[in-house]
């Protein structure tokens, strides 16, 4: 049977599904037993809600003029196409 | 947006879509620069040139990964390049040694030795209601290290794998993880001491 402390240390991999199975069974088996680390369970997943909940901090950012400037001229006269990148080290589409 | 039809849109200059890619994605940008060179001066003026190398490259963008994908590794070449120029290293400290847990957390034994609370009172309604929630998230994201705010942007917003995400900060996708968790632990930690102050005013 694992300690409270060993289940809590492995609570952000659980909620992430980042475990085996067997791993995910012995939590389970623990958390059906005991209801702190339920209870720390429940508070890991709801923070990772919210983290990612936290939508669009930038969401009033714009582009500077002189940015959509160099767009607008970019795309205007757009550079001679460049060789496929696949095998480039620097900046490939990964 | 599809990845393809936005690709089509900003080649053919439709400011509209510059913009809402650049509202999303510039902080998580200037995050990932600032946690590479440790200079967030330096991190601004890199995410601005990484726009119009953007811009300039965009012809060349095969689809083989999503497009912010594909910007944030520009923005990633660029940081490194110009913090090895510069003889810079990130500032910060990238250890991921020490305990998850402060001391006192749990026994000698492994067991609960300060129990957490219930945050049955965080209901969705709460959340969406309470801007103080957000606020309090907000700020403890603030307060941790630039690697690990970056890593919060990469994985949780724009959903980057632990490997992706290692590779554009150079670092295992296993001290990605580590660093994950302890963002996140910390910010649980901070919720869950503003809940309890909550509860007794």
């Amino acid at each position: 049977m694992q300690t409270c402390r060993e289940v809590c240390e492995q609570a952000h991999d659980y909620v992430d599904g980042n475990q085996s199975l067997l791993s995910r069974a012995k939590i389970g088996l623990h958390l059906l037993m005991c209801r702190n680390c339920t209870a720390f369970m429940d508070q890991v997943r709801k923070t990772r809600s919210l983290i990612r909940n936290d939508a669009q901090p930038g969401a009033e950012m714009q582009v500077s003029s002189e940015l959509m400037a160099a767009f607008a001229r970019q795309s205007a006269n757009p550079s001679p196409k460049q060789a496929p990148e696949r095998g480039a080290k620097k900046e490939k589409s990964q | 947006m599809q990845d393809r039809n936005l690709h089509q849109r900003m080649l053919r200059g439709d400011q509209a879509a510059l913009a809402g890619v650049y509202a999303s994605l510039n902080p998580v940008m200037v995050r990932l620069a600032v946690a590479i060179t440790g200079n967030p001066a330096l991190a601004e003026d890199l995410t601005q040139e990484a726009w119009l190398a953007v811009f300039d490259k965009l012809a060349t963008f095969r689809g083989d990964a999503p497009l912010r994908h594909w910007i944030l590794r520009i923005l990633a070449n660029k940081a490194r390049t110009r913090a090895r120029q510069e003889g810079k290293r990130r500032k910060e400290e990238t250890s991921i040694d020490g305990p998850t847990f402060p001391e006192g957390h749990f026994s000698d034994g492994g067991d609960w030795a300060l129990p957490p609370q219930l945050w049955d009172d965080l209901t969705p309604e709460r959340v969406l209601a309470g801007r103080e929630i957000w606020q309090i998230v907000q700020g403890a994201i603030l307060t941790l290290p630039a690697t690990q705010q970056a890593i919060l942007a990469l994985l949780e917003r724009e959903n980057l794998s632990a490997e992706a995400c290692g590779d554009l900060l150079g670092l295992s996708a296993g001290n990605v993880r580590v660093h994950l968790h302890r963002a996140r632990e910390k910010i649980r930690r901070t919720l869950d001491a503003e809940l309890a102050d909550a509860e007794r005013n």
